[in-house]
Parts: structure tokens; C-alpha cells; sequence
């Protein structure tokens, strides 16, 4: 009886993925891998857009967190799963900087990058009451003092640091934290005076001036923080950031990976997306697959000249 | 301000805000109960539902899922030896020893009561004087957390009275699984052999599901097998009036004691019920009770732990910086009503800041009541026929380890702990001490090389900054007075 | 003879010596985060000597004290590697059928294990693993191994 129950059961669910077919895409839930924990910043915008997808492909789009090994378990994941576009990923800068690194066995190549969803360069942070009030003072300090500027590190290698550190031909005393939430109190309380974070890590106290941006490390100055001048206007041509999109295994039909970006190019322009996005002063960067891939191959290049 | 505070309290009763809060906590509390679900998954499953609601709303109901989770870990501790959260374990020590003795009905009181007194104490000390709380936490740093850390350690002597040294092979068995994974400071491969699902070290939920609820379940049906059954004594008595009395300095000190070390980044409820126990039972005159159903054991250890809800909140509010998890997502949740958390945020936005404080107020009466009230509820649990009980202890356990982070892979790490849990137990070597070096191994090792960075290789760090000091005289401390304490049993 | 007090700090002896051995295989990676004096391995090196020690202590205890073992049966009853057997059943039927199968299956074949006859007890099982179920998956959404047929 039982055996009879399971086999019926199994032939079930072989016939309901056997329909699914391209044409009536989708026809049921879509799995979304966010390859960080809970309430970060990554699961916050993959929640964002497939709560703001879901609506446009008439389909529930849940998110499941995948954490470990600083994204490698749940990018690895999404690119073994099958090729039917129900399970989708949100791949991150880490996609093309831990192969190099031979923390993760997967890279950029196993996947269909659909869209790059948002691009946020980094900061450079001191505390309000910092001697240090632009970049030049900041890598005079460190010609003068090599190795002996303390930096608040969110993440062990930091490549925002790497790439000024080998433009300069600098060397900062930098202390690894475990992410933005320790690295802004460690600069607040004088333990450490210089720090490196995306514009939303530290929006709340640079708006309530507790922190002092010394430069942003983008092309163009960004429209959450207008007063704060680039890099480059300061003479220093190094840029740095980190990016998220949304890919599929690489496998996945050209039809549904039509069907999904066009969602996402919508889900982008909503007015719901939009709004969350300013709100965490994060920047929404619509790059389309071809654009995207070309990104990413781009950035691994300029990555594996840190890493060596 | 009272007045921000009058009109928040009217909104927490409104009937926009008040249905939302009942919801948020009771959902807490089954959350919290239920091995593997913690309160910042609770909260982070809950923030989506919160983008279309109106902001003091959307607090209410993340801070009633907060607060309910961490009381709700107990419920199960003391019931059922299989606690729901890190934050609990501590609570198995005493309460489940109450439960075996038949008095289940009264350890669930004294942990809702002690429970709301750690809330309630920690809400007031943040509405007071959240700001001078917040300097106090900035002054914290490598050197400070290592410190803190080395302290925590020393507890593992003197909850393992038994035996110091098979407490102490728990403990070091506890940190040297607490290095598997990248070095945090030099991203090395530890111990890893090559799995990628290693690389992050091993989860501590997994951990405690196994340790606590998989080891508990084999012993329960090795019970099963000896046909004797011994009815199970049970009284449906509550607490009584001298109980709170003996318990209520206990959990003032406790809640105290909590809420600074919630409102330090980085260190949550499950250090904060572990140093609250032990320092209960440094100063208490019956050590040798706890362990054996202590009621300020249970007390301490309750208290503690939710004392850590307003402490945690400090951060946040003052600062703009999560003080743990559950608050990086209230962070998130602020953000995204366009609010900017910080010291701005009392100025603009008092009413927010008073409303989150007032229905912080309101979440911890609605947990008392609600756990009071559940007693009687929370007790058929345990007349459970054990023989039910025990499939549904292990589904629960193998669920809630796949749950949090959707892997078998932490499936396997719990049946593995569970079975280390029951061999461990037959060798009467305790398991608590593992889950706590686990917890605070890492904070040990990355903070000391941290501050080794921080001052160029010196350790000066250790007796120059006075609150490292601090710490590390209480550690002495508390070694120092366990062996004295061992001395007299002996 | 085999005395779990004597086995089981000679086996942690063996564990640790084989963590140290392990120790020195450690691979730095080349891309250069400095490090602090105390490196990767110095933690693992030391906790591994602590308890080679606290072993050697324990053995060392039960001569002195000359603690007698109390007489216990084995540390794997019938009853208990039958857990350990469901257990291990169980986690690997959910990742094949997914939780309200697998759970269901098992659930039934745990009661007739047991032998037990109440229908009361089939009922209240099947109940239970359906209302987690709705619980997880519709109330908290929080998802459920789903099994890969």
C-alpha cells in the first residue's frame, strides 16, 4: 500500500516538472539563493526584488538564505541546480573574487548572468573629529608612517584598500572586523581611524555627521552623499565597490532568461524598488546580460592583479 | 518626554498596533520554542511583510517577535531539555532538573517572570540612559572582547562542579571544533579538507540542536526500553509569593547585567544568561544547588537573557550600529520606512524612538501574560506520552537544523553532536561547556590576534585598558573562587 | 580491559596528536592579509596540548582516587542505536522525499516498531507532522526540505 502510495506520489512529480516547459513559463514557485545571511544587505535587496518580480511573472518567488565560506556555499548552489529557471541566484563581487582565491570551485562561467542589479562603490570614512580631511592627507599619513594608519577592515583580504594601497604604493595597519556593523564603532570609538563601506552601510551617521567621507571611490560623485568628492577629483584614480545581480545556471533556456530579465527590467523602474533602494542609499545599476558578463569578466581581470 | 512616551503607549494599545504586537510576540514565542527557528530569522522572514505597514507598526511587531523568541527557547528547555535557542541553554541547568522533580508548572512561572523582569529592567535602563550606555559601548574594542571573552571561559569550570577536568576536556573538545573553518584574520583553511560548507566554521545552532535535543531524544528512548515505567510526578503548582521574593534580586542583578552586555556590539543573550548563572551562583550561600533546581539559577539565567532585548537596542538607536543580529534587521526595517537611525533619530523622529520604547514595554507585559497564561497550555507538552514524544523531538530537531540555512549539511553536523552528546553524557562528561567555547572560542582568538595587530605585537593591551583589566581580574576572580568553592565540597 | 575512563582520554590523546600532526598542513594563502604574532596555528596548537594534558590528568585522577567505574551497561543500548538508526533514516528519506513523506513514513514505521496498537497514537502522529507542515511552510514560510524527486 505504502509502496504504491510513494510511486504514485513520485510519478507526480516527475509529470509536474516534466510540464513544466518553456512555453507556460512559469508555472510555479521560483526559488531565489541568497548566498548571505538573513537581514544583511544582499538578503535585504534580493528580498526587495523578488517581492517586486513576483507580481510582474504571476509566480511566488520565495528566498532561501544559503550562508557560508563569504558566499561561496550558496553561489556554488544556484549554479548546480537545475537548468529550468526555478532556481535562481543572487551572485556577488565575491563570484569573481574567491575562485581566484581558491576559497570556491564555481566561477562567473557557470552561470547566465541575467542582471546586475545595483553597483555601490565605497567610502572612505574617518570620525568627525579625524585629522584627516582628505584623501591626500590620509596617504601622507601613510607615506610618512608606513603600516602604521590603524584601518577598520569589513572583510579579510579588503580589495577597496588593496586597489589604493597598490595605486599609492601605501601601507595601512589593517585590522580585519567582521563587516560594516563592527568596523563603524571601531572608527566611532578611536580604536581605528580610517574605514572603508558602501554609502548605505554608513548613511545614518554620516546624515548625523558622526562620521567624515574623505572620498568615494566611483567615477561620478553619488547622489546620496553629493558634498563628498571622488577620488579622482582629488587626484587619486582609483575606483572600487561592490556590485550584486541575478543570475541562472548557465544552461538555462535563452527563452526563460528573456522572460526573467524583462521582469527584472520592470521590477527595476517600480516605484516599490526604487523607493527601498534610495532609502538605503543604495544605487540601482540596470546592466542587461551581454553588458553584464562583460562586467564581471572585466572586474575579475582587474581583481586578479590585487590578489597576486 | 513622558509625554512621547503616554502617546506611544496609547498607539501600542491602539487597534492598528496592538492585534500586530500580540501577533509578533506569540509568534516569537513558537519560533523561539521550536529548535533551529531563532528570533532573527523570525524577524528577518517578518521584515518583507512590514514594507506596506506604517512604521511604529512595523517596530512593534519585529520587537514582539524579538522578545517572544528569546522567552519562548525556554519554554522548551525546561520542559523538554531541548532548548530553542543559544540563549536558552543555560536555562536546561535548573529548569529541567524542575521539571524532573515534578514542579514544571512552577519553573515556567519564575522563567515568564524573571523573563519579564530582565525586559522590563533593560527597557527602562534604555529609556533612561541609552546615550551614556552607548559611550560605555564604543569604549569596547579587540582588547575588551577578548577579555570578555576569557571571562565567559571560566564559567565552563563552574558549570561542570562535578568534574572540573572532564568540564575542562568539554571545553577544549568545544574550542577546537570552534576553529574549523578560515581563520577569521588570515582566511587559512582550517581543519576543512576541502568542503566548502567548512569554510565558514560550524554553525552553533546545529550544534546546540544536536548536543541538547538529538542526545536528549537517544536517552529518552533508551528509557523507553526498560519496561518499568516510573509515573512521572507533576504539580500544577505555580511560584510562590516567597519564591519571587527570593528570585527578584537575582533577576535585577541579572537584567542589570544583561543589558550591558546587549548593549555591547557583538555579544548577545546567549554570553549574557551564561555569566548571569554564574555570577548567581558566586554570590550564592547553596552553590552546590544549581545544577539540581536551583530557582535563582533559573532565575539568573532567565533574566539575563532577555535583559539583553533593550541593551541590544542601544546601538541601534544611538549609534545607527546593530548591536547583533536581531538588530541589524530593525536597522534595515528603520531604513526602509526612510528612517535614519542614530542620534539623529531622537530628534527627528521622537515619536518613533518613544514608540519603540513603549511598545517594548507593552511586548514584555503581553510575554508575561501570555507565558502565565500558557502554563497551563505548555504543560500537556509534558504529559505528552514520552513515546510520541520522541519522534517528534528528533523531526523537530532535523527540520529546525535544515531550516537555518537550508542545508543537510547541518543536518549531519547535529546528528553527529548528537551522538558526541549521548556518548559524552554516558561518560558524564557535561555538554554545556562545548556549546559555550563554541560560542565564544571565536571571539577569544580573533579579538587577541586583533589587538596583537592593533599594537604591533604588543600585549600591553591586557593591563592598559581598564576595562580589559576589569575583565580579566574577574576571570582570576572566578577561577579563583570555583576552586575555593571545590576545596569546601571535597 | 576496556574501561570507557581509560579508553576514552587515550582516544582524545590519539585525536589530538593527530590534530597536531594536521597543524603544520595548513596552507597560507598567497595573497597577503598580514598577520597578527600570534597566527592561524597557534590556537589550535595549544588547545590540542591543553587536552592531551587535561587526559593525562583524568587518567591520572582515577589512579590516585582510585574511582571506581560504576558498574553501567554499554554505552549503546538496543534501544539507543535503534534511535541512532532512525536518526540517520530519517535525514536521509527527507532529502530524498522531502519532510511530510518522509516524516509520515517514518512516524508509522517508528509506531510499529514499537508495537504500539493505539490508533489514538497513529492519529495524533499524522496530525502533528501536518500541522508543522501548514505551520512552516504556510504560517512562518520558512522552507522545508522538499526532496529532490
Amino acid at each position: 500500500m505504502k509502496k504504491i502510495m510513494k510511486n504514485i506520489i513520485v510519478m507526480a512529480g516527475i509529470f509536474a516538472s516534466a510540464s513544466a516547459f518553456t512555453a507556460d513559463y512559469p508555472s510555479k514557485n521560483i526559488r531565489l539563493i541568497v548566498p548571505f545571511g538573513a537581514g544583511g544587505g544582499t538578503d535585504s535587496v534580493g528580498r526587495t526584488i523578488a517581492n517586486s518580480t513576483k507580481d510582474i511573472l504571476g509566480t511566488n518567488i520565495s528566498v532561501m538564505n544559503r550562508t557560508g565560506g563569504a558566499g561561496a556555499v550558496g553561489m556554488s548552489f544556484g549554479a548546480q541546480q537545475r537548468a529550468d529557471g526555478y532556481t535562481l541566484t543572487v551572485v556577488t563581487r565575491e563570484i569573481a573574487s574567491l575562485p581566484q582565491m581558491g576559497l570556491m570551485q564555481h566561477t562567473a562561467d557557470d552561470f547566465k548572468l541575467i542582471r546586475m542589479v545595483n553597483l555601490d562603490p565605497a567610502v572612505v570614512l574617518v570620525s568627525k573629529d579625524s585629522k584627516f580631511n582628505s584623501i591626500n592627507d590620509l596617504i601622507e599619513a601613510a607615506k610618512t608612517n608606513p603600516g602604521k594608519v590603524k584601518f577598520a577592515s569589513t572583510a579579510a583580504p579588503n580589495f577597496y584598500l588593496i586597489a589604493l594601497q597598490k595605486d599609492q604604493g601605501i601601507q595601512l595597519n589593517a585590522i580585519p572586523y567582521n563587516g560594516s556593523s563592527e568596523a563603524i564603532p571601531s572608527v566611532l570609538g578611536g580604536h581605528t581611524e580610517v574605514t572603508m563601506v558602501t554609502p548605505g552601510e554608513a548613511i545614518s551617521q554620516l546624515k548625523s555627521g558622526q562620521l567624515k567621507a574623505l572620498g568615494v571611490m566611483s567615477k561620478d560623485r553619488i547622489s546620496y552623499i553629493p558634498d563628498v568628492p571622488t577620488l579622482i577629483e582629488q587626484g587619486v584614480n582609483v575606483t572600487s565597490g561592490t556590485w550584486r545581480g541575478i543570475a541562472a545556471p548557465k544552461n538555462t533556456p535563452d527563452e526563460i532568461i528573456t522572460t526573467l530579465g524583462n521582469a527584472f527590467d520592470k521590477a527595476m523602474a517600480s516605484d516599490d524598488f526604487k523607493k527601498f533602494m534610495a532609502q538605503g542609499a543604495m544605487t540601482i545599476h540596470n546592466m542587461d546580460m551581454a553588458e553584464f558578463t562583460q562586467f564581471v569578466k572585466d572586474d575579475t581581470k582587474s581583481l586578479s592583479t590585487l590578489i597576486q | 518626554m513622558i509625554d512621547y512616551l503616554l502617546s506611544g503607549l496609547g498607539a501600542a494599545f491602539s487597534l492598528a498596533v496592538f492585534p500586530v504586537l500580540i501577533f509578533g510576540v506569540l509568534g516569537g514565542i513558537i519560533l523561539g520554542a521550536l529548535p533551529g527557528l531563532t528570533a532573527t530569522m523570525g524577524v528577518a522572514i517578518l521584515l518583507p511583510f512590514t514594507f506596506g505597514m506604517e512604521a511604529t507598526a512595523a517596530m512593534v511587531m519585529l520587537i514582539g517577535v524579538y522578545i517572544g523568541g528569546i522567552y519562548g527557547g525556554s519554554i522548551s528547555a525546561i520542559l523538554l531539555k531541548t532548548p530553542g535557542t543559544p540563549a536558552s541553554a543555560a536555562t536546561v541547568l535548573d529548569g529541567y532538573s524542575l521539571t524532573q522533580q515534578g514542579q514544571a508548572a512552577r519553573a515556567l512561572s519564575i522563567s515568564a517572570v524573571a523573563s519579564f523582569i530582565g525586559g522590563l529592567v533593560s527597557t527602562i535602563i534604555l529609556i533612561a540612559i541609552a546615550p551614556t550606555l552607548a559611550k560605555f559601548a564604543l569604549r569596547f574594542n579587540a582588547p575588551e572582547y577578548f577579555a570578555l571573552a576569557l571571562f565567559g571561559l571560566t564559567i565552563i569550570a563552574s558549570i561542570s562542579s562535578r568534574n572540573i577536568l572532564k568540564g575542562l576536556l568539554a571545553g577544549t573538545i568545544g574550542l577546537l571544533i570552534s576553529t574549523v573553518g578560515l581563520d577569521p584574520i588570515s582566511s587559512v583553511p582550517r581543519f576543512t579538507f576541502g568542503v566548502m560548507d567548512l569554510y565558514s566554521g560550524i554553525n552553533v545552532i546545529p550544534v546546540l540542536i544536536g548536543l541538547f535535543a538529538i542526545s536528549e531524544a537517544l536517552n529518552q528512548l533508551e528509557k523507553l526500553g526498560v519496561k518499568a515505567q516510573i509515573a512521572e510526578k507533576f504539580s500544577n503548582k505555580l511560584m510562590s509569593l516567597k519564591d519571587l521574593k527570593s528570585i527578584l534580586p537575582t533577576s535585577i542583578k541579572s537584567a542589570l547585567l544583561g543589558t550591558s552586555i546587549g548593549a555591547v556590539p557583538g555579544a548577545g543573550a546567549d554570553i549574557s544568561a551564561f555569566v548571569c548563572y554564574n555570577e548567581a551562583k558566586r554570590v550564592s550561600k547553596q552553590p552546590e544547588e544549581f545544577g539540581n533546581g536551583s530557582i535563582k539559577g533559573l532565575a539568573a539565567a532567565e533574566s539575563g537573557n532577555n535583559g539583553v532585548t533593550g541593551g541590544s537596542l542601544v546601538p541601534l538607536l544611538t549609534l545607527g550600529v546593530p548591536g547583533d543580529a536581531v538588530a541589524a534587521v530593525l536597522l534595515g526595517a528603520l531604513i526602509i520606512q526612510g528612517l535614519t537611525p542614530g542620534p539623529l533619530l531622537f530628534s527627528q523622529n521622537p515619536e518613533i524612538v518613544y514608540g519603540i520604547f513603549s511598545s517594548m514595554l507593552v511586548a514584555n507585559i503581553a510575554m508575561l501574560v501570555i507565558g502565565l497564561l500558557g502554563i497551563r497550555f505548555f504543560c500537556q507538552i509534558s504529559k505528552v506520552p514520552k513515546l510520541l514524544m520522541i519522534p517528534i523531538i528528533i523531526f523537530l530537531s532535523i527540520v529546525g537544523a535544515y531550516a537555518i540555512n537550508n542545508s543537510m549539511f547541518d543536518v549531519g553536523i547535529a546528528i553527529v553532536f548528537g551522538i558526541l552528546g549521548f556518548v559524552l553524557g554516558k561518560l558524564e562528561i557535561p555538554s554545556s561547556p562545548i556549546l559555550l567555547a563554541i560560542i565564544l572560542g571565536p571571539m577569544a582568538e580573533t579579538n587577541l590576534r586583533k589587538s596583537l595587530l592593533m599594537f604591533d605585537g604588543s600585549w600591553a593591551f591586557l593591563y592598559e585598558r581598564p576595562i580589559a583589566l576589569a575583565f580579566i581580574m574577574l576571570a582570576v576572580f572566578s577561577v579563583w573562587s570555583t576552586i575555593r568553592r571545590n576545596k569546601k565540597t571535597t | 580491559m576496556f574501561n570507557r575512563d581509560i579508553v576514552f582520554p587515550v582516544l582524545i590523546i590519539i585525536f589530538s596528536a593527530t590534530v597536531l600532526a594536521l597543524i603544520p598542513q595548513f596552507s597560507i594563502p598567497s595573497y597577503g592579509q598580514q598577520d597578527a604574532s600570534v597566527g592561524a596555528k597557534f590556537f589550535p596548537t595549544v588547545l590540542a596540548i591543553l587536552q592531551i594534558i587535561i587526559c593525562i590528568a583524568l587518567l591520572a585522577q582515577r589512579k590516585i582516587k582510585q574511582l571506581k567505574t560504576t558498574a553501567s551497561a554499554s554505552i549503546f543500548s538496543k534501544m539507543s542505536l535503534f534511535g541512532l538508526g532512525f536518526l540517520i533514516a530519517y535525514a536521509v528519506l527527507i532529502s530524498f522525499l522531502g519532510y511530510l513523506i518522509a516524516s509520515l513514513i517514518m512516524f508509522t514505521l517508528y509506531l510499529i516498531f514499537l508495537k504500539t496498537k493505539k490508533a489514538s497514537y497513529y492519529l495524533f502522529a499524522y496530525f502533528f507532522v501536518v500541522v508543522i507542515y501548514y505551520l512552516f511552510s504556510q504560517v512562518f514560510l520558512i522552507s522545508l526540505p522538499e526532496g529532490i524527486l
